[in-house]
Formats: C-alpha cells, sequence, structure tokens
C-alpha cells in the first residue's frame, strides 16, 4: 500500500492556557436530559510517558473532570494525527509500518512548528515587533517554543509553549505531535508602570505584575509598543484601545507594553518518498480555557469553516431536526449564563446602563436613543430561559421552528429600530459589532427545516 | 468525533473538519470556539478572510484596504471596497432619537453617512462559488478615512475586476486537483489569527462587553428563582458569591481588577459546570 499524499488532521486544533503540568483529561459532553445541562462524560484519553515521550497508555479518566490542580488550571494540549492517503482512496492513519512499507522510519518525519504572537505588530505595524518562534525536528524531545523578536531585550523570549512529536511504539504506532500550549504569563516592557498622568508629570508605580518578566526593551530605535496610543485611523483594531494600560489626560489608553503568550500558527509535517516530497499542516492556535466547558457558543469558528466549505446553503439531503435542535441548544446554554435582564438595558438598581450591553453600544456607536430592547418585565433569566425550553421542547414534538421569521438578516444589521433590534439572537454582538446574525448556512438550515416539513414527520429529501 | 476515523475518507470533507483527533477533548475542536469576534477569544477569526481578494489586504473589520501583495494594487491602499458584483458591503443604519419618533438615520461625527458594515464571513459566504474567477469590485476612487455608504452618488468609485482567492488548500497529487478542509496556507500567516485579540487576553475579560460569550465566558452564574419570582444570582467576576448579581460597572471593591487577571487569573477565574460556579481553589 503506498502512500499518495499526507494530512493532518484535525485541521485546525486548540489549546489553551494553563500552568499545571498535567494536562487536561478528554470527556465527551453528552445530552441526556433535553433540558438539562449537558453532562461531562469520561472519553479516551492518552497519557504521554514524559521522559521518553511515547503514550504508555489509554485510559478513561475519574469523573468528574479535573479542569485544575490547585490553582493552576490544566491547559488544554492537542494531538495532531498524520493521515495518509493510500491506494484505493483510503485516508488512515499514518503508521510506523506504513512508513516501513516505503522504505521510511518515524525519524523520516520532518515537523516544523512556525507560531506568532503578532499583537503588539498589529497595532504599531513595525516589523521588529513581530514575535515569532519556530523549530523543526524529527526527534522525540520536547521542543520549546521560543518567540523571538528585535525589540526584545538581549537574550530574551516569550515562551509560546512546546511541540513534541509522539514517540510511536507496538500499541499506539500513529504518526502523530502533541502541542502544550504556555502558562499564561503577561510579560511587560518595564519594572515601573505609569497609572495617570498628574499635575506634576506621570504618576508612576513599580509593577508588579511583570517585574520579573520584562523582556521588552522600550528604548531600542523602533520600539514602540510601550507608550502606544491607537492613532483613531481605519487601520485600528475594532473594538480599538484593548490592550492593558493607563488613560492619559486626553482619556486615551496609552500601553504599558503588556505581552501574552496566546499564539497561532502553523503545524508541518513532511516526509520524502523516493523523488517525492510530501507536505502537510495544519492550524493551531493557543486561547484561554473554556470556563463553562457543558456549554457550547451559538456561533463558532467550525460553523464559520462549514460555510466558506460548504457554502452558504444547506442541501436538502443535509437538513436534519437534530441539526436546527443543536442551534437551538447552544443559544439555550448561552441564554442561562446571561443576565438578560441587565443585557436588555433595564435599569439595575435605579441606573440606566451601568453595564456594557447593545443598547449603551447603539447609543456609543450611532447616537441611538438608549432604551430597552425589549419589554423589561419579560425579560428575566428564568423567563428567556423558559422560552428557550418551550422552543426545545417544541422542535421535540415536531413544532416546527415559529422563530424563522425573526431571525435577524446578515443585511439587517443597520436595523436599529425597536423591531430590529428584537429579532434573533437578541442582546448579542456579532463580529461587525453590530446585532448577532447567525451564518447565513445556519439560517438556511432553520428555514429549509420548515420548508421541507421536517418537524411534521416529513423528510428533508422528499 | 473523537478518535472514530471509520468514515473518514479523503472526499468526506464534513468528516475530516468534525474530527476530533484521538484523545483530545471537545474544547480543542473549532465547535467550542467562538466566532462573533469582537475581537474573540481564542481567534480573532474576522483574520482569515483578510485576503480574499488576490492581491489586497483588507482590514479584518471594515472593508478599509489595508495593504497589498502585488504591485498592481498598491493605489487601492487606503480606499475602500464598496460593492462585490453590486452588492454593498455595508448598509445604512437607522433607528429613533427621540421617543415616539419614527427611526431616522444614525449619522455621528465618525460615521456621517450612518454606515453598518456587515462582517466578512456572511458576505465572503455568497462568493463561495466564485472562488479562482474574478468578480468585479467597486472601491472609492479616492482614499477615504470615513466609511462611505455604497451607492452614494457623491463619491467617486472605480471598478477592477479581482480574484476570489481559493479559500482552502487543494490536493494536487498525482493529478488530481481535491478540494481539502484545510483554509488556505495563503490566508493567514502564524500569529494573524490572533493578533488583533486584547493585549494581554486577561484584558478582555475586564474591559469588553464579553457577555456574548457566555458559554466560554459566563456573566451570570448560580442562578435559582428568588422569592418574587424573579432569578437571583451572581456575576462571574464578583468576588464573592453573594447571591446577589453585581453589576460590572468596574467597582473594583467587589468585581475582579485588571490586576487581579493579569496576576492571579487561573485562581479567580472559576469553571462552571451545570450553571454553578466552582469554589476558590485552594
Amino acid at each position: 500500500m503506498s502512500i499518495h499524499e499526507i494530512r493532518i488532521l484535525p485541521p485546525l486544533a486548540i489549546a489553551r492556557l494553563g500552568s499545571s503540568k498535567e494536562p487536561l483529561e478528554n470527556y465527551e459532553l453528552v445530552v441526556k436530559d433535553p433540558l438539562g445541562h449537558r453532562q461531562i462524560c469520561a472519553a479516551e484519553t492518552l497519557r504521554v510517558n514524559t521522559r521518553t515521550g511515547e503514550i504508555s497508555e489509554s485510559y478513561q479518566p475519574e469523573m468528574p473532570i479535573k479542569f485544575r490542580d490547585g490553582k493552576s488550571i490544566r491547559p488544554v494540549a492537542p494531538f495532531l494525527e498524520v493521515f495518509a492517503r493510500t491506494d484505493g482512496e483510503k485516508l488512515v492513519p499514518l503508521t510506523v509500518d506504513l512508513l516501513a512499507a516505503e522504505g521510511l522510519n518515524p525519524r523520516s518525519v520532518k515537523w516544523t512548528v512556525s507560531l506568532g504572537n503578532l499583537k503588539a505588530f498589529r497595532r504599531t505595524t513595525i516589523e521588529q515587533d513581530k514575535i515569532l518562534a519556530s523549530t523543526s525536528f524529527s526527534d522525540h524531545d520536547v521542543h520549546p517554543l521560543e518567540g523571538r523578536c528585535d525589540n526584545f531585550l538581549p537574550g530574551k523570549t516569550l515562551p509560546l509553549g512546546s511541540a513534541r512529536y509522539i514517540k510511536p511504539n507496538a500499541a499506539f504506532p500513529e504518526i502523530r505531535l502533541r502541542y502544550t500550549p504556555a502558562a499564561g504569563l503577561v510579560y511587560g516592557a518595564s519594572e515601573t508602570r505609569i497609572t495617570a498622568d498628574g499635575v506634576n508629570g506621570p504618576v508612576t508605580e513599580i509593577d508588579e505584575i511583570v517585574k520579573d518578566r520584562v523582556i521588552y526593551d522600550p528604548t531600542k530605535e523602533h520600539a514602540t509598543w510601550r507608550g502606544w496610543v491607537d492613532p483613531g485611523e481605519p487601520t485600528d483594531t475594532n473594538p480599538g484601545q484593548i490592550y492593558a494600560g493607563y488613560a492619559n489626560a486626553k482619556g486615551a489608553q496609552v500601553s504599558w507594553g503588556y505581552l501574552d503568550d496566546e499564539c497561532d500558527g502553523i503545524v508541518e509535517a513532511e516526509i520524502q518518498i523516493g523523488e517525492k516530497k510530501l507536505r502537510a499542516f495544519a492550524r493551531i492556535g493557543a486561547g484561554p480555557p473554556a470556563f463553562a466547558p457543558d456549554s457550547l457558543p451559538i456561533r463558532t469558528v467550525a460553523d464559520e469553516i462549514e460555510q466558506a466549505l460548504f457554502g452558504p446553503e444547506v442541501r436538502s439531503a443535509d437538513v436534519s431536526a437534530d441539526r436546527v435542535e443543536d442551534i437551538v441548544r447552544r443559544a439555550y446554554e448561552t441564554v442561562r449564563l446571561l443576565n438578560t435582564a441587565v443585557l436588555n438595558g433595564n435599569p439595575v438598581d435605579g441606573r440606566l446602563g451601568a453595564e456594557s450591553m447593545m443598547p449603551l453600544q447603539d447609543s456609543n456607536d450611532f447616537h441611538r436613543m438608549f432604551a430597552p430592547i425589549m419589554a423589561t418585565t419579560l425579560v428575566d433569566n428564568l423567563s428567556v430561559v423558559a422560552l428557550h425550553q418551550t422552543i426545545l421542547t417544541a422542535l421535540k414534538s415536531g413544532t416546527p421552528p415559529w422563530f424563522v421569521d425573526v431571525l435577524r438578516r446578515p443585511e439587517e444589521v443597520g436595523d436599529l429600530s425597536d423591531k430590529g433590534r428584537r429579532k434573533m439572537p437578541a442582546m448579542m454582538r456579532g463580529a461587525d459589532a453590530r446585532y448577532m446574525t447567525l451564518t447565513r448556512r445556519q439560517i438556511d438550515l432553520i428555514r429549509k427545516s420548515v420548508a421541507s416539513g421536517l418537524f411534521f414527520g416529513g423528510s428533508a429529501e422528499e | 468525533m473523537s478518535g472514530d476515523d471509520a468514515k473518514i475518507t479523503p472526499r468526506n470533507l464534513a468528516a475530516q473538519l468534525s474530527y476530533r483527533g484521538r484523545g483530545n477533548p471537545p474544547v480543542t475542536h473549532p465547535s467550542s470556539a467562538i466566532s462573533n469576534c469582537f475581537p474573540g477569544l481564542e481567534f480573532d477569526f474576522r483574520a482569515i478572510w483578510r485576503r480574499f481578494l488576490v492581491g489586497i489586504v483588507l482590514s479584518e473589520n471594515n472593508n478599509y484596504v489595508v495593504g497589498y501583495e502585488d504591485e498592481k494594487y498598491k493605489d487601492l491602499v487606503g480606499h475602500r471596497l464598496l460593492k462585490i458584483n453590486d452588492r454593498p458591503m455595508s448598509v445604512l443604519t437607522q433607528g429613533p432619537v427621540m421617543p415616539g419618533r419614527g427611526p431616522a438615520t444614525l449619522s455621528t461625527g465618525d460615521s456621517p453617512e450612518a454606515v453598518s458594515f456587515m462582517e466578512w464571513s456572511n458576505t465572503i459566504a455568497l462568493l463561495v462559488g466564485r472562488q479562482g474567477t474574478k468578480v468585479r469590485c467597486e472601491f472609492t476612487k479616492e482614499a477615504a478615512k470615513l466609511e462611505v455608504l455604497p451607492g452614494n452618488p457623491d463619491v467617486a468609485t472605480q471598478t477592477l475586476e479581482l480574484e476570489v482567492r481559493q479559500l482552502f488548500e487543494r490536493d494536487e497529487a498525482d493529478g488530481a486537483s481535491e478540494r481539502l478542509a484545510l483554509l488556505a496556507e495563503s490566508l493567514a500567516k502564524p500569529g494573524e489569527l490572533s493578533q488583533g485579540l486584547c493585549s494581554p487576553w486577561q484584558n478582555d475579560y475586564r474591559e469588553c462587553a464579553c457577555y456574548y460569550w457566555a458559554a466560554s465566558r459566563p456573566d451570570y452564574v448560580n442562578v435559582v428563582p428568588g422569592g418574587d419570582g424573579l432569578s437571583r444570582g451572581d456575576n462571574w467576576m464578583q468576588r464573592e458569591n453573594t447571591g446577589s448579581y453585581i453589576v460590572d460597572n468596574r467597582d473594583f471593591q467587589s468585581s475582579l481588577s485588571y490586576d487581579d487577571l493579569f496576576k492571579s487569573w487561573e485562581s479567580v477565574l472559576r469553571f462552571v459546570v451545570g450553571g454553578i460556579q466552582e469554589p476558590p481553589p485552594k
């Protein structure tokens, strides 16, 4: 069986920061009670021998899953597996035996991991502010990913985690890599920081946050990250001024030059078969933990990728009640964790607009008259949760999703009328700063489920 | 799918997308990552679309041309992309400014034309079938720092044909050319998918209205019915669980501060399972 092509799966994997030495174990999210929380159930976990780099066992973790060890959160450290496209149009895990059949061995696989933290560069646009880490290897050692930057102090780097080529063995002969993210530390540019523009000059204090982790050198010729102020240009991030610092006398946010150890990048695997070099890559990223791990967001990166891959319209054959229910469940899981009365813009303790929420954004961004979105008496969390429970129950009983008519269309984001703001999803912000819409594909799925009569026992293929 | 690779075939892209990897928990999969990015948590995923038109680089958050990759488009930097194949990139913003009055055009000093830009993702979705082909792109004729409403007759425009980039890698092995479930390498370089996030990310948990990502960053926890029939519970960011929600008005006596998060985020941010916040770790 010859290898025609290699791929890395999953194509996009997310690591999550944490300082514990133990990575998060595996689990499944299972819906047992249709109106309850997803249950976190044990799932196959692979234990890596830290000395040899081999997988020593596959096991089911004890429940409940431990998300932390004391004050340290367990990092999420994903495995990336190499698959091979072989004769007969199969996509199978690349193993030691498959390599051997091509006259290769595990050392024939070359991994390259390239990561970046470009947060400072994104603001300053100065090339010397790019923090990049790259390493290549074919062994099974732990390879630290040290972010390097021209504007760092001599010898200083930003640790962005590590990568390890898992050593295949008889029980686990597959070719895989594990990326372990960094601890989630904050780094800085000075042992002191300014807290305000005082009458007699800047007010400074010892910076207890980063004093032991100063890596950026603000005295370098092209180093502007410490002291950076977003210029108010269309090239700014949106939202803008979202970096740690202080508000100067003009109210502008001035950067302390803080850096974190989040990153994203590319993992590559290469093998040479005769004259032919095969290469595969996948993307990885390192972000914060998901703090409500039994809930899933209503609109996700997976939804975006699916829409880009398959288009805005769902084939009739792919329309299913389960998929519609999944969207509603995710909405339910989100509102369950929201103080919907506050986010509606209701007065709280006699005060209006005490908290950031969409009615306030409407006023801030477009000077719309401040007003709650829905009737203030209808939006207590228990009422909104009950509404979503009713919808879920109705879907389960075969009632079509009536809310298809009140879903916000992407072209309606400029409609800040009372009626426009009450469309679904409500009270939440989208990627364009205005009220959130679902993806076109999600909307089409819900629409087609109604049109097909799916919920009356019809078939989407009819 | 966790480790079940039985259904993975080279052409089953959906199976490849849903594949999680053996031993990987659900939070490794893109279905756990929010995409209403403003700016985002795991990624600022808006950045994946910046190069969807071959030759130019757009802002992740609006229709402003921030760069070029083909010299022939260098003069477009600073201009705005108004329409693609006659479909506008942004819309008019309207709403009431006075009680009892109908919707008015919501002009501001920052946006005199009351423009709401529509996110890239749902715009590009309509161009999925045009990958690798050219589309008519209407740009402002002049550089435009302020947002421009498409169709404004007072704004001079220019129309160019640009190619929609292939959004996914293709397998060219053995003379074939098949799409993979892998976002194209040319769309984003290492670091670009997280570059728009807060620095440090902890800032976001304090700064922004992150309540729009409640499944990742909860807001209202330990919720129970109160004696008056209304809900009672805690703000996830309040220092102590009292059963009385504290509005987050940056009162750091009762709510977590920036420095709490920068210094001790692992111990002060607590997991929520079943709607209940775990006790403070020891």
